[in-house]
């Protein structure tokens, strides 16, 4: 084993991008040991003692950050030093690794990309509208990631970009696929008929993945924000979205995707899809059946539903019925059989919002007192996320959580604190975990939790229980993360993995109701 | 540009009319995100300039627009220097700093008397929030270990981990500033996690030590000597700050106030630093309760 020690001088990186390399070293293969540290006196003892230290770790001074690796070989830590000079120097560098020229400003942009139609904006909210308006007064549609926008300001920019012919997806949109191109987050789908528009991240990603999955392929997807059906905002990206892929010759079957929306908002936007030649289908979470189909589009109840009534609008003869399988069922029983008196209730902690959402919509019916921190109904509502008495369905993206921290798609740390907290917990029946594979998630997402999901069921098997989990990934088999590593990491370990998130659901509830079909 | 403050450090006041009577200037140190902080060497002071969001902390001035402090960043770099021309103003360079009209806050915690039923009680909120939402990664696992016999090590255990254990076994046998210097500059992040347990442990003796038993103690024990040089420099004015009773807003207002989002609110500071603080609180209140048993008896 070798180690090898990086010290930079003068170091100005926050605790939190810190952490965050830590554990990202530290997960690579071939690492037995990192420390990130600064070259305090006490850490450079605790480092000798260790036997990392050397003569470079022994002569920084205390403003000085060291970075100490122990690996198999020279080769693997050759590789961890390239990774971490990327991590700590990429928003250093003039350019980045395509050779291309960072800039400052818009303007500057614009001058070096002249051709470009699309500006994506991540920039903090107080700067993000004004930012966004420079975008479409240059004739640029916008995607933009940023959050902290004002209702007053998202309104006045759409209604801006409405005038001018333009886009705005957000803000607090992270995902979208524009032309085969994936924006932010997203996934590697197969070129198709279906083109959506989604006022929800995961929830655009779930359906998506899943028309690829089964076969199919979509046009565009096209994020609006998550706070495009509000009262105050009026659907207008959405109707927007509706308006261009009516329009668009490749685009057949048309999904609208959204947690629920206000009643008056999705009175307007059914109305317009009414008025839609190429069949709608409408998937508001929680929505309404009657006044979807009294519309004439086509109303799914989930995320999977969406995706499976997409393919049949786009092609009758599509055989897209889900079933679970009599093999699912020995499986559950099994986990079931092994279950103690103690163990009653589903612990859901999600990456995803909608998926936390939809979770929500398909555990409703099966568990009694099913709460979470994304819920609309009062009796559904978490007021403490710490609360672990019930079954909890918790969305670790939100901002409670992510407030100075990165989201766990990108950095699963704090998931992973709460999933050892609740293996430990004697009333935990089954964890119910998602993971979201793409553009913009970690290269591993599995593999950074694995360490913890064996940990897990180590912990309860201490204590005399036994810790099913269910999981679902959410990728594609194009995903540059390798969907089937991903599923083999976690099959390897006595990890469930379903395929659907409804379906994961599901399969939760029927555990903690110790119950089969 | 002018940078106009909207609040200050009461204690910055003096300070800097004091710099400014000894001709003395400011050289920029750090520039971080959302703080550049700014180093006087007479008296040995460091000035912390800050977005409008940033937890107050002594001898911290908040700007009044995260725009115009942003516009002042991009100009400076490290080594620039500050002059203190006139009351309430500094300048560098062709800009100002603007700071007379300021509203002041204080960062001194004022001692009380806490009976041992309410130490009892803030311990349990600390220990019982501790064991939901504390961070790993610093000082938690060996806390936790340390406090409660069923905690199981949770997260991989870190290199600190068994360090910690022994410091805190080593604390609890001589409760001293000699056993606190073994924590000064050991840990993770900026702040090192033993300066953040030892800012946490400090700021509760600082509000009920109120014969001064354990507080003096530590104050003789733990020079600056033993500070300066073996922890970066914010840390070692961050524990300066602490030994002669000036903390963060956040640690005021857990100890000082009654709301419950206060221990959130310390928690969520920084990576790991504001867990490590709170388990300096629970440390400390544990310490001073058996100090009030020991008294009954």
């Amino acid at each position: 084993m070798n180690t090898r020690v990086l010290i930079e001088k003068n170091a100005y990186h926050d605790s939190v991008s810190l952490m965050s390399l830590s554990g990202k070293v530290l997960s690579q293969e071939g690492v037995h040991d990192a420390v990130v540290s600064m070259a305090t006196e006490m850490n450079k003892e605790l480092l000798n003692n260790v036997g990392m230290g050397t003569e470079e770790s022994q002569s920084a001074t205390e403003n000085d950050l060291i970075i100490a690796v122990k690996a198999d070989s020279d080769d693997i830590l050759d590789e961890v030093f390239s990774f971490i000079d990327e991590q700590l120097n990429s928003k250093k560098l003039g350019k980045n690794k395509r050779g291309n020229e960072a800039v400052t400003t818009l303007n500057a942009a614009l001058k070096a990309v002249p051709d470009a139609n699309l500006a994506v904006i991540s920039v903090p909210g107080e700067y993000a509208a004004r930012e966004a308006r420079l975008a479409l007064d240059n004739g640029l549609n916008v995607m933009l990631f940023s959050d902290n926008v004002s209702v007053e300001e998202e309104r006045a920019l759409k209604e801006k970009a409405v005038e001018k012919n333009l886009l705005v997806m957000g803000p607090d949109c992270g995902t979208a696929m524009i032309n085969g191109k994936g924006l932010c987050f997203a996934n590697s789908v197969k070129k198709g008929g279906i083109g959506l528009v989604a006022a929800s991240g995961t929830g655009l990603q779930e359906v998506a993945v899943q028309i690829d999955r089964m076969g199919y392929g979509i046009t565009h997807a096209i994020g609006t924000g998550g706070r495009d059906l509000h009262e105050k905002i009026g659907g207008i990206m959405m109707l927007e979205g509706l308006k261009r892929l009516d329009e668009d010759d490749e685009t057949k079957v048309i999904t609208l995707i959204s947690k629920p929306p206000s009643k008056s908002v999705q009175d307007k936007i059914l109305a317009e899809a009414a008025k839609v030649e190429k069949p709608v289908i409408v998937c508001f979470l929680d929505g309404d059946r009657k006044e979807v189909e009294e519309s004439g589009a086509a109303f799914a109840s989930n995320l999977i539903e969406a995706a499976q009534l997409s393919i049949s609008a786009l092609d009758e003869s599509a055989d897209v019925v889900d079933e679970t399988d009599g093999q699912l069922q020995e499986v559950l029983k099994g986990e079931i059989h092994k279950l103690t008196d103690t163990q009653k209730y589903i612990k859901g902690l999600f990456c995803g919002g909608t998926l936390t959402a939809e979770a929500l919509s398909v555990l409703r019916d099966e568990v009694k007192g099913v709460k979470s921190n994304v819920a609309k109904k009062e009796e559904e509502k978490l007021s403490d996320t710490a609360t672990s008495d019930t079954h909890i369905l918790l969305d670790m993206g939100d901002d409670e959580f992510t407030k100075g921290k990165p989201h766990p798609m990108i950095e699963p740390n704090l998931r992973n604190e709460r999933i050892l907290k609740e293996a430990e917990n004697p009333n935990t029946a089954v964890l119910l975990l998602d993971f979201e594979l793409g553009y913009g998630s970690h290269p591993d997402p599995v593999g950074q939790s694995i360490d913890t999901l064996v940990q897990a069921k180590e912990i309860a098997e201490k204590a005399g229980r036994y810790l099913p989990i269910i999981s679902y990934i959410c990728g594609t088999s194009s995903d540059i993360q390798n969907l089937k590593d991903q599923e083999d990491k976690l099959d390897n370990i006595g990890v469930i993995t379903l395929d659907s998130n409804a379906q994961a659901s599901k399969a939760a509830g029927l555990i903690a109701n110790k119950e089969v079909l | 540009m002018e940078l106009q403050i909207e609040f200050l450090d009461r204690n910055l006041i003096s300070r800097l009319k004091q710099a400014r009577e000894l001709g003395v200037v400011g050289y920029v140190v750090n520039i971080f995100n959302t703080v550049i902080n700014i180093e006087l060497t007479s008296p040995s002071l460091l000035i912390t300039l800050s977005k409008k969001d940033v937890t107050v902390a002594p001898y911290m001035m908040a700007a009044s627009s995260d725009v115009a402090f942003d516009k002042l960043k991009a100009k400076l770099d490290i080594g620039d220097t500050f002059r203190f021309k006139t009351d309430g103003e500094m300048i560098i360079n062709e800009d100002k700093v603007i700071y007379g009209d300021s509203k002041l806050f204080s960062s001194l915690i004022e001692t009380v008397h806490c009976n041992e039923n309410d130490l009892q009680v803030k311990k349990r909120e600390v220990d019982n929030y501790l064991e939901t939402r504390g961070h790993y990664g610093g000082l938690l696992n060996a806390y936790l270990a340390q406090s409660h016999k069923e905690h199981h090590l949770s997260i991989s255990l870190s290199i600190y981990d068994n360090y910690f254990q022994q410091l805190l076994k080593q604390l609890r046998k001589d409760f001293s500033g000699e056993s606190l210097k073994q924590f000064v500059g050991l840990g993770v992040g900026l702040t090192p996690s033993g300066d953040d347990f030892i800012v946490g442990l400090l700021s509760v003796l600082s509000r009920y030590d109120t014969s001064g038993k354990w507080l003096n103690g530590i104050r003789n024990e733990l020079k600056s000597s033993h500070i300066d040089k073996k922890t970066t420099r914010v840390s070692s004015y961050m524990i300066q700050y602490a030994l002669d009773g000036y903390f963060n807003a956040a640690l005021i207002e857990l100890v000082c106030g009654k709301k419950v989002e206060s221990l959130a609110i310390v928690n969520s500071i920084g990576s790991t630093s504001g867990t490590d603080m709170l388990t300096g609180v629970g440390f400390g209140l544990d310490r001073l309760i058996t100090s009030q048993k020991e008294r009954v008896i």
